[in-house]
C-alpha cells in the first residue's frame, strides 16, 4: 500500500510539472497584457518601466522559471488588475465554489443512486424506463440554458428564489465562510446547486443503473439470495457494496468536474466563486490570475484522482494486488 | 464485437446457401433498434434536424443577415406579432429585430454543422492515433495513451476554456477564423475519446485469427489496419461519435454563451441564448426559450439515437 501511494504521489508530481509548463507556456501566448495595463497616453519611458516591474521583458525561459521558484514558495504572481496576490484572490473565492460544488454533489448522490438501483433491479418497468428517458434529457440539456430556465421560472415569475449572489448572511465554521448555515443562504444556494448538480445526478443514475444490472445476475447475489437474506438485505448490503466502486471513482473525479463546470453556473447566478473570476480574468487577460487558477484546478484534480485511487484500492483489494504485483 | 464478429461469419457461410434465410447484421441492427419507440421518435427527431440544417435558407421566413430586411423598429417584438414588412414574427423578433424563427433556423445549420465538423475531424485524428496506438503497442502506445489518460483526466469543458483562453483574438477578428478557433478546441476535446475507444477494440480485434492470417499474407500494415482491423471495430466508434457531437454542440453553445466562443456575425443556438439573457430578467422569455428549446431537441434526439445504438451494438446485453 505504502509502496502504491508513493509511486502514486511521484506520477503526481510529475503530472503538475508538466501542466505548469503547458498553462505557463500557453497563457504566456495570451494578447500583451500591457494594452491593458498602460495608459494610452503613457510615453515610451513608462510604458518600458511596466513591462520591467512585471519582468515582462525577460526570455520565456526565465519567465517560467521565476515563476516555478516561486510558485513553490506559493506566490503565483500579482493580478494586474486587482494589485492582489493572485493565489489570494483564488483562495477568497474558493470557499463559495466549494460550497455550490458540495451541494450539487450531495443532491446527485442523494438523488442519483437510489434512482439508479430502482431502474436496475427492474429494468423493463414503466418507472425504470421514465427514469432512464428522464436521465438522458438531464445529460442533453445544455447546462447554461437551464440555469437560465430556472431564474425564469422561479426568480422572474414566481419570484420564490433569488437569481443572483450568495447572500448577506455569511457565517464562519472553522475560518471557512459558509452561508449555509441559514435559511437566506439555503435559498441562495438552491437554483445554483440544482442547474450544477443536474449533469452528474444523470451520470449518477445511469451509473447506479448499469452497475446494478450486471451486479444482480453475480452468483454471490444468486447465493445471497439463495440463502434466503431478504431483498432489503441483498440490495443494500450485497448489491449496493459492489456498484459503490464505479460510482465512487465517478463522484471523485466528477468533484473535479462540478468545480470546473461551475464556470458556467457561476456566470449565470453571479455566484462569487472562482469559477466567475476566470471568465473575468480571461476577459481582461489578467494572466496571473489565469495562470493561478488553472495550477489550482490542476493540483485539485491530481489530489482528487489521487483520493479516488486509493479509495479504489480500499474498496476492491483486486486492483492493490495488481499494482503492488506490476 | 465478438458478436458483430460471428454475425459477419455466419452471413457469409450463408450468402454460400443461397436460399438460407439468415438476418443480415444490418437487418438485425435495424430491427432492434426499430424496437424501442423512444428510440425511433430520436431518429426523426435527428432527420427533421438534418432537413432543417440542410434547407434552411428556403425554409426560412426572411433572411436575418440580410441588413436592408432587417429593421431595428422591429425589436423585441413577442411571439405571433406582425413586423414591419408584413410577415408575422411567429417566434417574436430579438433585440436587432430580427425574425427569431429565422435566425434559429440559421443558428441550427451553424451549431449542427461545427458539432459534426469538428466530430468527423476528432474521429479521424483519434481513431488513427488510437489504431497506431494499439498495431505498433510498446514505447508508442505508452506515448499516445499518457497523452489521452492525462488529457481525459481534466473536463472537456475546462481544456476547451484554457485554449479559447489562450488563443483568444481581439474584436476585429474575422468570424470565419473563430469559427475554425473553435472547431480547432472541439477537436482537442474529443480525439482522445475515439482514441482510447478504436485501442480498446484493436487490442481485443488484432489478436484474432484474421489478423495473423492477413498478416502471413504479408500485406502492407497500411492494409491491414484499414481494411481488415478497422471494419472490425467500428460498432463502438459509431456509439460514442453519436454521443460525442452530441457533446460537442452543446459544448459549442456553452462556450458561445461565455463568450468564448462563436461571434456575434455567426450566431449559432448558444449565442441567440446568450443575447436572449440579457432580456430575462425584464421577462422577454422567447430569444432564450425558442432557441434554448431547438438546441434541446436536436441535442436529446441525438442521445436518444445513440443511447439504443449502444444498447443494439453491445453484444454483452444481446440474449
Amino acid at each position: 500500500m505504502t509502496v502504491f501511494i508513493i509511486r502514486r504521489l511521484m506520477q503526481a508530481a510529475l503530472v503538475v510539472l508538466i501542466m505548469s509548463f503547458l498553462v505557463f507556456s500557453g497563457v504566456f501566448l495570451v494578447g500583451d497584457p500591457t494594452e491593458i495595463l498602460v495608459a494610452d497616453d503613457a510615453d515610451q519611458a513608462e510604458r518600458a518601466a511596466v513591462i520591467e516591474s512585471l519582468g515582462l521583458d525577460k526570455p520565456f525561459h526565465i519567465q517560467y522559471l521565476r515563476f516555478l521558484t516561486k510558485a513553490a514558495e506559493g506566490d503565483l504572481g500579482e493580478s494586474f488588475v486587482f494589485n492582489e496576490p493572485a493565489l489570494q484572490l483564488i483562495l477568497d473565492r474558493l470557499p463559495a465554489t466549494m460550497e455550490l460544488a458540495i451541494a450539487a454533489l450531495l443532491i446527485s448522490i442523494v438523488f442519483g443512486i437510489p434512482l439508479g438501483v430502482i431502474a436496475g433491479l427492474k429494468p423493463d418497468a414503466v418507472y425504470s424506463k421514465f427514469i432512464m428517458t428522464g436521465s438522458i434529457l438531464g445529460f442533453s440539456l445544455p447546462t447554461f440554458w437551464v440555469g437560465i430556465m430556472l431564474i425564469l421560472l422561479f426568480s422572474v415569475q414566481l419570484g420564490w428564489l433569488p437569481s443572483t449572489g450568495r447572500g448577506d448572511e455569511i457565517h464562519y465554521v472553522f475560518g471557512f465562510p459558509t452561508s449555509l448555515l441559514t435559511l437566506d443562504g439555503w435559498s441562495h444556494v438552491l437554483l445554483p446547486a440544482v442547474n450544477l448538480a443536474l449533469f452528474k445526478l444523470s451520470a449518477v443514475t445511469r451509473l447506479a443503473r448499469a452497475g446494478t444490472r450486471e451486479v444482480v445476475h453475480q452468483d454471490y447475489v444468486k447465493f445471497a439470495r439463495a440463502k434466503g437474506l431478504t431483498d432489503q438485505r441483498v440490495i443494500f448490503v450485497h448489491v449496493l457494496k459492489n456498484i459503490l466502486i464505479p460510482v465512487v471513482t465517478v463522484l471523485g473525479l466528477e468533484f473535479g468536474g462540478l468545480v470546473a463546470f461551475s464556470v458556467v453556473t457561476e456566470t449565470i447566478f453571479a455566484w462569487p466563486g472562482i469559477g466567475k473570476l476566470l471568465i473575468d480574468s480571461i476577459g481582461l487577460l489578467d494572466r496571473p490570475v489565469i495562470v493561478a487558477y488553472l495550477m489550482i484546478i490542476v493540483l485539485l484534480f491530481v489530489f482528487l484522482n489521487l483520493m479516488v485511487d486509493i479509495c479504489y484500492s480500499l474498496l476492491d483489494p483486486r486492483v492493490r494486488l495488481q499494482d503492488i504485483k506490476a | 464485437m465478438t458478436a458483430i464478429q460471428e454475425e459477419t461469419v455466419v452471413e457469409d457461410t450463408a450468402a454460400d446457401r443461397k436460399n438460407a434465410a439468415v438476418q443480415t447484421p444490418f437487418r438485425r441492427i435495424l430491427s432492434d433498434f426499430m424496437d424501442s419507440p423512444v428510440a425511433v421518435l430520436g431518429a426523426f427527431g435527428v432527420i427533421v434536424v438534418i432537413f432543417i440544417a440542410v434547407f434552411g435558407p428556403w425554409l426560412a421566413p426572411t433572411d436575418p443577415y440580410d441588413l436592408s430586411s432587417v429593421s431595428f423598429m422591429d425589436n423585441l417584438l413577442a411571439p405571433g406579432e406582425t413586423m414591419a414588412n408584413g410577415t408575422v414574427a411567429w417566434l417574436g423578433t430579438d433585440g436587432a429585430g430580427r425574425d427569431l424563427l429565422s435566425a434559429m433556423i440559421y443558428g441550427l445549420r451553424i451549431s449542427l454543422g461545427v458539432g459534426v465538423g469538428s466530430g468527423i475531424i476528432a474521429l479521424i485524428i483519434g481513431c488513427t492515433l488510437g489504431m497506431i496506438a494499439a498495431y505498433f503497442g510498446g514505447r508508442t502506445d505508452m506515448v499516445i495513451m499518457r497523452i489521452v489518460d492525462m488529457q481525459l483526466s481534466f473536463p472537456a469543458i475546462l481544456v476547451a476554456l484554457i485554449l479559447l483562453a489562450v488563443v483568444k483574438g481581439g474584436p476585429n477578428e474575422p468570424g470565419y477564423f473563430a469559427v475554425l478557433k473553435i472547431i480547432a478546441a472541439l477537436v482537442v476535446v474529443q480525439w482522445a475519446y475515439y482514441a482510447r475507444t478504436i485501442r480498446g477494440s484493436a487490442l481485443v480485434e488484432r489478436r484474432k485469427e484474421y489478423v495473423e492470417a492477413a498478416n502471413c499474407l504479408a500485406l502492407s500494415n497500411g492494409r491491414v489496419v484499414f481494411r481488415h482491423l478497422l471494419p472490425n471495430c467500428i460498432a463502438p466508434i459509431i456509439v460514442v461519435g453519436t454521443m460525442q457531437t452530441a457533446h460537442a454542440i452543446s459544448l459549442e453553445a456553452t462556450l458561445s454563451f461565455l463568450g468564448l466562443g462563436l461571434p456575434q456575425t455567426e450566431p449559432s443556438l448558444g449565442k441567440l441564448i446568450s443575447n436572449g439573457f440579457d432580456y430575462v430578467m425584464s421577462g422577454k422569455y422567447w430569444i432564450t426559450v425558442f432557441p434554448g428549446l431547438a438546441l434541446l431537441f436536436m441535442i436529446v434526439s441525438i442521445n436518444l439515437v445513440g443511447d439504443r445504438l449502444r444498447d443494439v451494438l453491445n453484444p454483452r446485453l444481446q440474449k
